[in-house]
C-alpha cells in the first residue's frame, strides 16, 4: 500500500524539487535513471505495520526476503508501526487480542534472516510507533530512525512474563533468561559493548539508565552516575520517546516521511519499490479474513449452528467435522489464525484434530448402533495402532 | 547415572514454553563413578553372533578371513564380500560391529543386527555391479547403534562426497588429510526429550571412526531441561573431549543447556544468543534447590565449567544469586580475569540477580572464542579454511530423532484416547477391551522406545499426561486378565 502520491515522471519531480523527489513504481526498470543518465538508487520498504506474531510474523518475512533477493535494492527501509496501547495517555486503550504475541524465538529468527540472508544490503530501520515486544526489533538494527511523534516503548512485558513463580531463585533465573533473549536482541544491532545496560535498562524494571558523553560518543551507565539521566525509577524501565532516543543519540534522527529519511541517508532521489508494501497488505488482508471466517466456523460448531434442518445425528456429526477440518485447514494454511484461535478460543491444531478424531469415533460408533450391532464380516486384523 | 528426588520419577511441570526447568535432587558431592565406557576390540579369533534378521545364528571365523556378508538395509537386501578387516565389541565382549575390506578398497562397517548371513569365500571377489557406491560409507546407521555400543571402530571410512544440507564435505580439493573432520549436530529442544545425550554420542562414534582429533559441533538452541539427563551428558561430554575438539555454537543456552555447553573447550555465540540461568528447581512443586542440594549443583556446574576449561566464578553464578561474578577485561597482553567476587572492573552478577551473559559480555571476559553468525564465521573463528562437514550424520541424526517425536506426538493423544477416553468401543465389551488392550500395548512400546527422560518430558509437547510405564505395565496386566475373564465367560 504505497503511501507516496504517485508522480508522473521523477525526472520532472526531480527539478522542480529541491529534495527528497521520488518516483514511486513496481518497476525498477520503468524510470530508474535522474536527468543526468545516472541510475537511481532503488529504496525498498518493507511495513512491520499491526500485530507482532500475526500481521508481522517470519512467514511474512521470508515472503518478503525472497521478494528482496530478486530486487536487490540499494536501501531497505523497515518502518514499524505495531503499538500495544494506544496514544492517549489518559485512557489508555489496549486490546489483549492485538496485543503482540510472546513469540521470542520467532522474532530472533526474522531478525538473524534480516542481518544474514540481506546482510549485503544497506538497511535503517525506521520507527512510527512501537509498544510492546515490537520494540524488539528496532534495537536489532543498528541504524535507527524515528517519528517525531513515535514511541519506543514496552519492553516490560518480556520482564512481566517471568514474575508468576512465586520461588525467588526461579523467578530470578526465568528473569535472567528472558532479559538474556531481550538482550541478544540489542547485540544483533551491535550495541554489543551496552547491549546489557541499555537491554537491562528497557526490559528490567529494577535497572536504571544514564549516559555521559564524549564528543559523539555516548556512554551508557547502570546507574544515575551520568549526565543524562534516562530512568531513575525501579518501578518501571527506560522507555525511550523520540525527543529523548534523539537527545541521547540512541536513534540517528527524527524523520516525519519517507522522502525525509531517504534525503537523511543521502539520497536526493530514488526509486521506491512498494512490492513489499503489496506482499504485506495481501498478506494482513487475507489472514484476518480467513481468521473471520474461521472464528464464525468455530462459534457454528460450538453453537450447533449451521447444521441445516437434518435430525439425523450422524449427519449432524459429519457436518460439525466438516466444520472443524475447514478450521484445522486455516490455521495449518496461517499461523496467525493459529495463534489468534489459541488465545481467543484456547483451541490447537493438535487439540482440533483431537477432536476430529473423536467425532469420527462417535460417527463409527452410531453407525454400528444403527446396524443393530451386526458385524460387517468377519475381522480384518484390527486397529493399525503402532506407531 | 539417572537420580531421582526422592521415590519421585523425574518430571517437568507444564510451564511457560520459553522456560528452563532442571528437576533432580542432588547428594552430597562426590559424583558417582562414570559410567564405564566400551572398548576397542580387535582379536583375532572372531565370533559373530547375528541377530533376529540372521536367526540368531552364529559364525566363527578369523580376521583376514575373505567373507561373503548379506545384510538388510532399509532399501533392501545387500551382499558385500571383503576381508574381515576389524570389529568392535560391546561391553559383554559381544561383536556389534563387522568391518569389511573390499576390493576396490573401501571399509564397510556393518551392524551384525543387519546381517543376514555370513559366509566364508576362498577368495574375495568384487561386489556385484551398481552395489559399490550404495555401500559407500552411508552403509554405517549411527541411529542403529546399541547404547552400550563401542567407538572407535578401527577402519577409517572414506569422507563423504555429498552433504544432504549441501554443504562441503572437504575443506578443499586434495586438502583432506591436512585438516580435521568436522560434523555439527543441533542440539535443539528440551534436554531430555529432543536434545539428548543418545545423539552426541552417536555422532562422536562417527567421528571416532576417522580417529582422534575430529571437530564436534553442538549447535545449542534449548531452554534446557532435565537435570538427570544432563548428568549423562555430562558423563559423555567428558570422555569426547579428550578425544575431540568440542565447540559449542549457542544460538540459546539456558539451563541444562548451557550446563552441556560448559563441556565444550571452544565455545563461539550467535550474536542474538545467550546462556545462562542454570538455577536447579523440581517440578513436581516447582521449588528450587537450597542447602545441601543447592551447593552440589553448585559445585557440579563449576566442575562441568572447569572440565571444559571455563570460569568456575562464573558458571556458579548462574546457578543462584548469592553468587557473585565480575571481570576484569583483557588488557594488553593480560588477558581477561574473573572473580568470583564483585572486585572486577565489569560487574556481571550481584546478590540481586541470576546470571545469564550475551555475545559481546561472553568474547570481552574470555568465556567465548567469538561470535559467528554463519558457518563460514565460525570456520573462521575454528581456523577453518572454509565451513566444511565431512558427513552430514549430525544433522541426520538430529533429524531422524526429532521426526520421531513428532510421530509420537501424532499417535500418542489417539493411543491415550482409546486406552483411557473410550474411543473405538464398540457395543462388544470384549472388542472394546481389546482396544483398550491393544492401545495399552502401543503405548508401553513407545514408552519403551522414547526412553525413560523421554518420556517423562514428552507429554507437555504432546499435549497429554502421558502415564509412568509402571503404571501402564500394571494396567496391561489388569486389563489382560480382565480380557481373558470375559472370554471365558462367554465360553
Amino acid at each position: 500500500m504505497p503511501s507516496t502520491p504517485l508522480f508522473a515522471s521523477s525526472i520532472a519531480l526531480a527539478s522542480l524539487v529541491p529534495i527528497g523527489a521520488a518516483h514511486v513504481g513496481n518497476d525498477a526498470n520503468d524510470a530508474n535513471e535522474n536527468s543526468s543518465g545516472d541510475s537511481l538508487p532503488v529504496v525498498y520498504t518493507v511495513p512491520l505495520v499491526g500485530q507482532m506474531g500475526t500481521d508481522i510474523n517470519a512467514e511474512l518475512l521470508e515472503d518478503i526476503i525472497e521478494d528482496v533477493q530478486e530486487v536487490q535494492p540499494d536501501l531497505l527501509v523497515f518502518r514499524l508501526k505495531a503499538a500495544d496501547i494506544g496514544t492517549n495517555r489518559y485512557i489508555p486503550t489496549y486490546d489483549w487480542k492485538e496485543a503482540g504475541k510472546f513469540e521470542i524465538a520467532e522474532y530472533r529468527a526474522m531478525v538473524q534472516d534480516i542481518n544474514t540472508k540481506l546482510g549485503h544490503i544497506d538497511k535503517v530501520i525506521w520507527v512510527e510507533d512501537s509498544v510492546g515486544l515490537s520494540s524488539l526489533l528496532p534495537v536489532s538494527f543498528e541504524r535507527i530512525y524515528m517519528s517525531e511523534d513515535a514511541r519506543l516503548y514496552g519492553l516490560q512485558n518480556l520482564h512481566r512474563m517471568t514474575q508468576n513463580w512465586s520461588d525467588e531463585d526461579i523467578r530470578e533465573k526465568m528473569e535472567a533468561a528472558t532479559v538474556g533473549k531481550g538482550r541478544g536482541f540489542f547485540e544483533s544491532g551491535g550495541r554489543g559493548k551496552y547491549a546489557r545496560v541499555l537491554g537491562d535498562a528497557m526490559i528490567d524494571p529494577e535497572a536504571l539508565l544514564s549516559a555521559n558523553f564524549v564528543g559523539r560518543e555516548v556512554i551508557w551507565l547502570p546507574n544515575l552516575d551520568g549526565i543524562w539521566t534516562v530512568d531513575d525509577s525501579t518501578e518501571q524501565v527506560a522507555n525511550f520517546t523520540a525527543t529523548t532516543a534523539m537527545d541521547t543519540m540512541f536513534i540517528e534522527d527524527t524523520v516525519g516521511s519517507l522522502e525525509d529519511l531517504v534525503f537523511v541517508l543521502g539520497y536526493r532521489e530514488y526509486d521506491h519499490n512498494t512490492q513489499g508494501d503489496e506482499i504485506a497488505e495481501k498478506y494482513t488482508e487475507r489472514w484476518r479474513a480467513t481468521y473471520e471466517r474461521c472464528k464464525n466456523t468455530y462459534e457454528d460448531f460450538q453453537t450447533d449452528r449451521g447444521l441445516g434442518t437434518t435430525t439425523d445425528p450422524v449427519r449432524i456429526l459429519l457436518a460439525k467435522r466438516k466444520m472443524l477440518e475447514e478450521v484445522v485447514k486455516a490455521m495449518k494454511k496461517y499461523s496467525a489464525v493459529e495463534r489468534r484461535m489459541n488465545d481467543e478460543y484456547g483451541v490447537t491444531i493438535n487439540s482440533l484434530e483431537f477432536q476430529i478424531d473423536s467425532i469420527k469415533d462417535q460417527i463409527r460408533q452410531m453407525k454400528d448402533s444403527q446396524r443393530g450391532g451386526r458385524s460387517r464380516g468377519g475381522s480384518r486384523g484390527g486397529t493399525r495402532l503402532g506407531g | 547415572m539417572l537420580r531421582t528426588i526422592g521415590t519421585t520419577s523425574i518430571l517437568l511441570a507444564g510451564v511457560a514454553p520459553a522456560c528452563l526447568l532442571l528437576c533432580k535432587a542432588h547428594a552430597a558431592p562426590g559424583a558417582p563413578a562414570p559410567r564405564p565406557l566400551p572398548v576397542v576390540a580387535e582379536v583375532d579369533s572372531v565370533t559373530v553372533r547375528m541377530g533376529r534378521l540372521g536367526r540368531n545364528q552364529s559364525w566363527t571365523g578369523s580376521m583376514g578371513d575373505a567373507i561373503s556378508v548379506t545384510w538388510d538395509t532399509r532399501r533392501g537386501q545387500r551382499v558385500t564380500t571383503g576381508t574381515l578387516k576389524s570389529v568392535t565389541r560391546d561391553r559383554k565382549k559381544k561383536v556389534n560391529t563387522i568391518t569389511l575390506s573390499t576390493p576396490g578398497g573401501e571399509n564397510i562397517t556393518i551392524f551384525v543386527q543387519q546381517v543376514v548371513k555370513i559366509e566364508s569365500s576362498g577368495e574375495v571377489s568384487a561386489s556385484a555391479p551398481g552395489q559399490a557406491g550404495a555401500d559407500g560409507p552411508d552403509a554405517v546407521e549411527p541411529e542403529n547403534t546399541d547404547r552400550g555400543g563401542d567407538r572407535n571402530p578401527v577402519a577409517t571410512p572414506e569422507p563423504a562426497t555429498s552433504h544432504a544440507w549441501g554443504f562441503p564435505t572437504t575443506p578443499g580439493p586434495g586438502e583432506e588429510e591436512n585438516w580435521p573432520k568436522v560434523f555439527l549436530l543441533p542440539f535443539e529442544g528440551t534436554v531430555g526429550s529432543y536434545a539428548r545425550e543418545e545423539e552426541i554420542r552417536a555422532v562422536a562414534e562417527v567421528a571416532d571412526q576417522y580417529g582422534d582429533g575430529q571437530i564436534i559441533v553442538l549447535l545449542v538452541d534449548s531452554p534446557g531441561g532435565l537435570v538427570a539427563e544432563g548428568d549423562e551428558i555430562s558423563v559423555t561430554l567428558r570422555q569426547i573431549q579428550k578425544r575431540h575438539r568440542l565447540v559449542a555454537w549457542i544460538r540459546s543456552a539456558i539451563s541444562a543447556a548451557a550446563f552441556t555447553s560448559f563441556h565444550c573447550r571452544e565455545i563461539v555465540f550467535m550474536n542474538s544468543g545467550e546462556l545462562g540461568a542454570i538455577t536447579m528447581f523440581r517440578g513436581a512443586d516447582n521449588t528450587s534447590a537450597e542447602g545441601a542440594e543447592l551447593a552440589a549443583w553448585v559445585e557440579e556446574v563449576g566442575n562441568a565449567a572447569e572440565s571444559g576449561d571455563h570460569s568456575r566464578e562464573l558458571a556458579e553464578a548462574m546457578v543462584t544469586n548469592s553468587e557473585l561474578c565480575s571481570y576484569d577485561p583483557a588488557e594488553g597482553d593480560k588477558g581477561p580475569v574473573i572473580y568470583g567476587t564483585l572486585e572486577g572492573k565489569v560487574v556481571l552478577s550481584t546478590e540481586q540477580e541470576n546470571l545469564t551473559i550475551n555475545a559481546t559480555t561472553a568474547k570481552d571476559c574470555g568465556f567465548s572464542i567469538g561470535t559467528a553468525n554463519t558457518e563460514e564465521e565460525l570456520a573462521t573463528l575454528l581456523g577453518l579454511p572454509r565451513w566444511y562437514e565431512t558427513t552430514d550424520d549430525g544433522r541426520t541424526i538430529h533429524q531422524k530423532w526429532h521426526r520421531k517425536l513428532e510421530r509420537a506426538a501424532e499417535v500418542l493423544p489417539d493411543l491415550m484416547a482409546r486406552a483411557f477416553g473410550g474411543r473405538g468401543a464398540s457395543s462388544d465389551p470384549i472388542k472394546s477391551m481389546n482396544v483398550r488392550l491393544s492401545a495399552i500395548r502401543a503405548i508401553i512400546k513407545w514408552a519403551k522406545d522414547l526412553g525413560t527422560h523421554t518420556w517423562a518430558v514428552i507429554g507437555r509437547d504432546v499435549g497429554t499426561n502421558l502415564p509412568p510405564l509402571e503404571y501402564l505395565e500394571m494396567q496391561e496386566r489388569d486389563l489382560s486378565e480382565q480380557l481373558a475373564r470375559m472370554r471365558a465367560n462367554r465360553r
